[in-house]
C-alpha cells in the first residue's frame, strides 16, 4: 500500500484532533487562575478535555485529573490504531505497550505496598481487556514470585523472572529499568517492518530519543547511584541515533566532567547548558528537544508516519503540561516559576 | 418428490413406561419432538372425556417438567474422562438399547468407583512426565556442548579462589557482554541450549563474587541452579540424567500398566455401564420435552403421516397408552422432504439456502434439473463428465450427498459432452451430435438464453402455486412475480424479442395494451386485494408513499427481468471459455513442438480446467439457482424435521 492511500485519511483526521489542542492563551488562563479549583473548572468547561472530567466530584484531584488525561490519550491512540493494518498497525500497538508496561508497574508497587490488586485497576490508563497479560490472573497474586510465575507466557516473564526473589525496594528500580528496555527493544522491532521510507523516520525520532534517554540515564548513574561502569553500560538502551555502544561505553567509564565535555559537542548540548542548573532541568530539556522535533514534522505535513507519531508525543507533553500547570499552582509558584518547567514555550516567556 | 404431509403425535402413558416408549422412539427415528408443556398448554391435549380418561384428566392439573440431573451430568463427564484416560472408544451408535435399564443410582456409584480407582495412576503419570519434560528441556540440553570437559563440578565447587555460574543469556546481552570483554573479569563458555535460551557458564574470582553478581543481573542472567546431588564431569552428568529419564520412563510403564490391567479386568463391565450412562443421559436430554405427572408422562412430536400406522404399532407394544394425531394444527409443522434416489442430492443444494416451509412446494426436482441443465451446458465434455462419475462414486463414501451431486453433475456432462463432440478437451476424436460451441457461438449463446427464459417461466409458475398455497392473493395476482408479473414478462418477450427476430407473435397494440393492463395491477396491487378480500380501507396510512413506492418498483421490476433473462448468457459463455481455455493449452503443447510437450500440456489444462472452471461453474450454477431464481418463487423459511435418535441431539 503506497503512502498517500495510507496516511491521506489519518492525517486529515489527526489535523483536526490537533486543532483542538490548548492554544497559548488557554495556558496563559490557566496560569492565571487562582486556585487549582479554578483551573479545573477552566479545563472542565472550556477544552477538549472537558468531557472526560464530567464525573469528577471536587475539583481538587490532580491525580484523578492526570488519570483522565492519560485514558483520553490512550484513546486516542485507539482511534488512531484502526486508521492502521497490518505493520503499521502492529507499530501503534507497540507504542501502545508503554502505558500497559506503565499499568503493570502500578500492579507491582500496590503489591510491593501490600494493596489489593483490584483496587490499583480503576487506576490503571488502559483498559484490561486490551492487556497481552490477563489481569483476572495477576490480580489474586500473593507475592512477587506467584506474581511473576502467572506472567508465564508474556513478554514481561522473561525480563522479571531474575528478580523474583527480590526485596521489593530494589525491585522497583530493576523493574522499570527493564521494562523500559523492553518497550524500546519492542519498538525498534516493530519498526524493522515499515516501509523503507517510514522506517527511517521513526528511526531517526526513536534513536534521538533513544541517545538522550541514554545520556540522562549515564549522567545520574555516574552522578548519583553508585553503579559499576558495567553495571551502567549494560543497562543502556541500544540503537541510538548518535551514540553507539563505544561512544556510550566511552561515558559509562569517564567521569561527569568528561561527559558534559562530550555531549556539548553533540546537537544535544543543551542538556548540559550550565546557565541553569544542570540536574534540575535536564528532564525537561530532553522533552523541549522531542517537542521541537515532533512541531517540526507536524509542520513539514508530509504524508508519511512522522504527523501520527507527532501527534501522539504533543498530545502527551500536552497533558504533562497541563499537569505541571496544576501541581504548580498547589505548591504556589509564581507564573513565570511554572512557566520554567513548561514543554511548550509560551509567547513573551523565555528560557 | 415434495413436502411430506405432517401430524401432530401426542401421547399419554403410565410414568413407569416413559423410558421404554423414548426408547423405541429414539430407534424408529421419525418423531421430532416438541416441548408437550406448551401443546398442553395450548389445549392441544384434547381427548374424550370418558371414564378411563378422567384419571388422566384430573392429573393434568398437577404437571411439571423434568428436571436437568446436574449430579448425572457430572458422572456422565466423568464417564468420557474415563473412556479417555483408558484409551477405550465405544461406538453411540452400537449401543445395546435392548439392555435392561441401570437404575442411576447403581450407574453412579459404578463409574465412581472405577474412576476413583484410575485417578492415582493418572496422577502418578501426569506427575511424572512432568518430570521428565523438566529433565529434557532445561538440564539435559544444558551440557550439550561441553561432552569433552574434563573438569568434575566438584572440583568446581571446591575452587579456592575462583566462582562459577551457570545460567542463561539473550542474544542481545551476550552480545553487550562481549564488546565490554576487556573490561569484565569473567571467562565465559556457551555450553549448551535449553528452551529457554542460550546456557553459559560463567567462571570469575571469588574476590568479585558481588560485582559480578550486579553484572550478571544487570544482563538479565537466568541463573540455573545445579542440584548438590549432581557430581562428575558433564559427561557424567548428562549420562546420569539419561538414566533418571530412562528410570522415570520405566516408571510411567509400570503405571500405565497399572491402568491396563484396570481396563482389562474392568471391560466389559465399563462398556455396560458407559452405554447405560450415555442412553440415560440422552434420553434425560429428550425428557426435557416431556411432560410428567403424578402417574403419566405427556409428549408430543411431529411425525409423517405415512408413518402413523407404524407409530400406533410400536406404542402398542407398551401398555396402557393413550395416542392422538392430529393433522391440522394452528402450528407451523417442521418440513419433511421426501425426495427420489435421483433428485435426493439436490435436496442439500436447497437445504443450503433453507428449508422449505410446510406449505411451500419442494423445489428440488426442479433445482436438480435445471442445475443439471446448466451445468451440461457450461461443462459440456464427455472425458471430464466421465472423471466428475468416479470421483462423485468415491467421494459419495464418505459425504454421501456431495458425491451423488458429482454423480450426476458428470453425468450431465457427459450427455452434453457427446452432443459437443468433446472428450478430455479434444474437439477431434469424436463428431458432435448436435453443434460444437466454439464454431457456432452466436448459437449458443442464444440456447442459453432460450433455456434461462424457460426454467425462468417454470419459476414463474412455482411462485404462483406457492402463492396460491399461503392464500396470498396480492403476491399470487398482482405480484411481480405472480400472474401479473408473468404476463408482463410474456408480453415484454414477444415485443422485444419478436422485434429483434423479426418476426410478430402478436400484434404491437394488443401485446402494449395487455401489458399496462398488467402493469396497472402491479402498481394497484394493494388496493385490488383489498377489493377482493373486501377489506377497508383500500390503502394503509401512507397513501402517497405506497405509490411512490410501487412506481418505482415497476423500474426494478423491468431491470430485474431484463437482467434476468440476460443473466443466462453467462450459461453460453461458460460453454465457450470451456472450450477456449483448452484451446490456449493446445496451443502451449504445439508451442513446445514435441508429442511429449503437447501431452504433458493437455493434462496439466484437464486438471487446471476440472478443478478452477468445475468450481467456477459450480459457483455459478449455484448463483443461478439462488439468485436469479429463488428470489423469484422460494422463501425458504421453513424448520426442517429433525427426528431425535441416540447419536445427534
Amino acid at each position: 500500500m503506497g503512502n498517500e492511500r495510507r496516511f491521506s485519511a489519518i492525517n486529515t483526521k489527526i489535523r483536526v484532533m490537533r486543532s483542538r489542542f490548548l492554544k497559548d492563551d488557554d495556558y496563559i488562563i490557566l496560569m492565571e487562575r487562582e486556585k487549582v479549583e479554578d483551573q479545573i473548572k477552566y479545563l472542565k468547561e472550556n477544552t477538549v478535555y472537558g468531557e472526560h472530567l464530567q464525573d469528577m466530584e471536587t475539583l481538587d484531584d490532580i491525580q484523578h485529573v492526570e488519570l483522565q488525561l492519560d485514558r483520553f490519550l490512550v484513546m486516542q491512540f485507539k482511534k488512531i490504531v484502526k486508521y492502521f493494518s497490518d505493520d503499521y498497525e502492529k507499530l501503534f500497538k507497540a507504542l501502545m505497550f508503554r502505558y500497559e508496561t506503565e499499568d503493570l508497574k502500578l500492579y507491582l508497587r500496590a503489591l510491593a505496598r501490600g494493596e489489593d490488586l483490584e483496587k490499583s485497576v480503576k487506576i490503571s490508563v488502559v483498559r484490561s481487556t486490551y492487556y497481552s497479560f490477563s489481569y483476572d490472573k495477576i490480580k489474586t497474586a500473593k507475592s512477587l514470585d506467584d506474581f511473576i510465575e502467572k506472567l508465564k507466557g508474556t513478554k514481561f516473564y522473561d525480563v522479571l523472572y531474575p528478580y523474583r526473589h527480590e526485596a521489593y525496594s530494589k525491585l522497583l528500580f530493576y523493574m522499570e529499568m527493564n521494562l523500559d528496555r523492553l518497550y524500546f527493544s519492542h519498538l525498534s522491532e516493530a519498526a524493522q517492518k515499515l516501509s523503507r521510507r517510514d522506517r527511517e523516520i521513526f528511526n531517526e525520532l526513536l534513536g534521538e530519543n533513544i541517545d538522550l534517554l541514554n545520556i540522562e540515564w549515564i549522567y545520574r548513574g555516574l552522578k548519583f547511584y553508585s553503579l559499576l561502569p558495567e553495571e551502567l553500560i549494560n543497562y543502556t538502551l541500544p540503537n541510538g541515533r548518535y551514540f553507539e555502544y563505544k561512544d556510550l561505553k566511552d561515558l559509562c567509564y569517564g567521569d561527569i566532567e568528561h561527559l558534559k565535555e562530550v555531549v556539548s559537542g553533540t546537537k544535544y548540548k543543551e542538556l548540559v547548558n550550565e546557565d541553569r542548573d544542570i540536574d534540575l532541568y535536564m528532564e525537561i530539556r530532553i522533552q523541549r528537544h522531542l517537542y521541537d522535533k515532533f512541531k517540526n514534522s507536524f509542520t513539514r505535513g508530509k504524508l508519511d508516519i512522522s504527523i501520527s507519531i507527532a501527534y501522539i508525543h504533543l498530545l502527551e507533553f500536552e497533558i504533562r503540561d497541563i499537569i505541571s500547570i496544576l501541581e504548580a499552582k498547589k505548591y504556589g509558584l509564581s507564573y513565570f516559576e511554572t512557566k520554567d518547567y513548561l514543554v511548550r514555550t509560551i509567547k513573551g516567556s523565555g528560557e | 418428490m415434495s413436502v411430506e404431509k405432517m401430524t401432530m403425535m401426542n401421547i399419554i402413558g403410565k410414568v413407569d413406561e416413559v423410558d421404554g416408549v423414548l426408547k423405541d422412539l429414539l430407534k424408529t427415528k421419525k418423531v421430532d419432538l416438541v416441548s408437550a408443556l406448551k401443546q398442553i398448554e395450548e389445549n392441544n391435549f384434547l381427548f374424550d372425556v370418558s371414564d378411563e380418561n378422567v384419571d388422566r384428566l384430573i392429573d393434568l392439573n398437577y404437571i411439571t417438567s423434568y428436571e436437568k440431573d446436574e449430579k448425572f451430568e457430572e458422572v456422565v463427564k466423568k464417564g468420557e474422562e474415563l473412556e479417555s484416560i483408558l484409551n477405550l472408544e465405544f461406538d453411540r451408535a452400537a449401543i445395546d438399547t435392548d439392555a435392561p435399564m441401570m437404575k442411576k443410582e447403581v450407574i453412579i456409584s459404578e463409574i465412581e468407583q472405577i474412576y476413583h480407582e484410575v485417578q492415582e495412576p493418572k496422577a502418578m503419570i501426569h506427575a511424572l512426565e512432568k518430570e521428565v519434560d523438566y529433565l529434557e528441556n532445561f538440564h539435559a540440553n544444558s551440557f550439550k556442548e561441553v561432552q569433552d570437559f574434563p573438569v568434575t563440578i566438584e572440583e568446581l565447587r571446591n575452587m579456592e579462589y575462583f566462582s562459577f555460574k551457570m545460567g542463561i543469556l539473550s542474544k542481545e546481552d551476550r552480545y553487550k557482554l562481549k564488546k565490554n570483554y576487556e573490561n569484565i573479569l569473567a571467562i565465559l563458555l556457551h555450553t549448551g541450549t535449553s528452551v529457554d535460551g542460550e546456557v553459559y557458564f560463567v567462571l570469575y574470582p571469588s574476590k568479585l563474587e558481588e560485582e559480578m553478581k550486579r553484572i550478571l543481573r544487570s544482563l538479565n542472567f537466568r541463573e540455573i541452579i545445579i542440584p548438590k546431588e549432581y557430581s562428575g564431569t558433564p559427561q557424567e552428568i548428562r549420562e546420569k540424567l539419561e538414566r533418571n529419564k530412562e528410570r522415570l520412563h520405566s516408571e510411567i510403564q509400570g503405571q500405565e500398566n497399572i491402568l491396563e490391567e484396570i481396563k482389562s479386568r474392568h471391560k466389559d463391565r465399563i462398556k455396560q455401564l458407559i452405554d447405560q450412562l450415555w442412553l440415560t443421559s440422552r434420553l434425560d436430554d429428550i425428557k426435557r420435552n416431556v411432560a410428567i405427572s403424578k402417574k403419566y408422562f405427556y409428549l408430543s412430536g411431529w411425525i409423517a403421516e405415512s408413518d402413523v400406522a407404524e407409530m400406533k404399532r410400536v406404542l402398542g407394544g407398551h401398555e396402557d397408552m393413550l395416542s392422538m394425531f392430529k393433522g391440522d394444527t394452528s402450528e407451523k409443522p417442521p418440513t419433511k422432504l421426501k425426495n427420489n434416489w435421483f433428485f435426493e442430492p439436490f435436496q442439500w443444494l436447497v437445504n443450503l439456502y433453507g428449508t422449505p416451509a410446510y406449505n411451500e412446494l419442494d423445489p428440488t426436482p426442479f433445482v436438480g434439473l435445471s442445475y443439471m441443465l446448466f451445468w451440461g451446458i457450461m461443462f459440456g465434455d464427455l472425458g471430464q463428465g466421465a472423471v466428475l462419475v468416479l470421483g462423485g462414486i468415491w467421494l459419495g463414501k464418505k459425504m454421501k450427498l456431495f458425491g451423488g451431486l458429482l454423480t450426476r453433475l458428470g453425468i450431465s456432462s457427459m450427455i452434453f459432452g457427446t452432443l459437443y463432440g468433446a472428450v478430455f478437451g479434444i474437439e477431434t476424436l469424436i463428431p458432435a451430435l448436435w453443434m460444437k460451441p466454439f464454431e457456432n457461438i452466436n448459437d449458443i449463446l442464444m440456447v442459453a438464453i432460450f433455456a434461462g427464459i424457460g426454467i425462468l417461466l417454470v419459476s414463474y409458475v412455482y411462485g404462483i402455486i406457492n402463492a396460491y398455497k399461503r392464500h396470498d392473493i396480492e403476491e399470487g395476482l398482482f405480484g411481480k412475480e405472480g400472474v401479473a408479473g408473468v404476463i408482463l414478462y410474456l408480453m415484454l418477450l414477444a415485443i422485444v424479442g419478436g422485434s429483434l427476430l423479426g418476426i410478430q407473435i402478436i400484434p404491437m397494440p394488443l401485446g402494449v395494451a395487455i401489458a399496462v393492463v398488467a402493469l396497472l395491477g402491479i402498481v394497484f396491487r394493494l388496493p385490488l386485494t383489498h377489493m377482493i378480500e373486501k377489506k377497508k380501507p383500500l390503502h394503509g396510512d401512507d397513501v402517497g408513499g405506497y405509490y411512490v413506492e410501487s412506481i418505482f418498483s415497476l423500474i426494478e421490476t423491468f431491470l430485474a427481468m431484463l437482467s434476468g433473462t440476460i443473466s443466462f448468457i453467462r450459461v453460453g459463455a461458460f460453454a465457450l471459455t470451456h472450450v477456449g481455455l483448452f484451446l490456449a493449452f493446445e496451443t502451449i503443447g504445439h508451442m513446445s513442438g514435441t508429442t511429449m510437450g503437447a501431452i504433458i500440456a493437455m493434462v496439466v489444462g484437464n486438471i487446471f480446467v476440472l478443478g478452477l472452471e468445475g468450481l467456477i461453474v459450480f459457483i455459478q450454477g449455484m448463483r443461478l439457482q439462488y439468485y436469479e431464481l429463488f428470489s423469484r418463487y422460494y422463501k425458504g423459511d421453513g424448520q426442517e424435521f429433525k427426528p431425535v435418535s441416540l447419536e445427534n441431539n
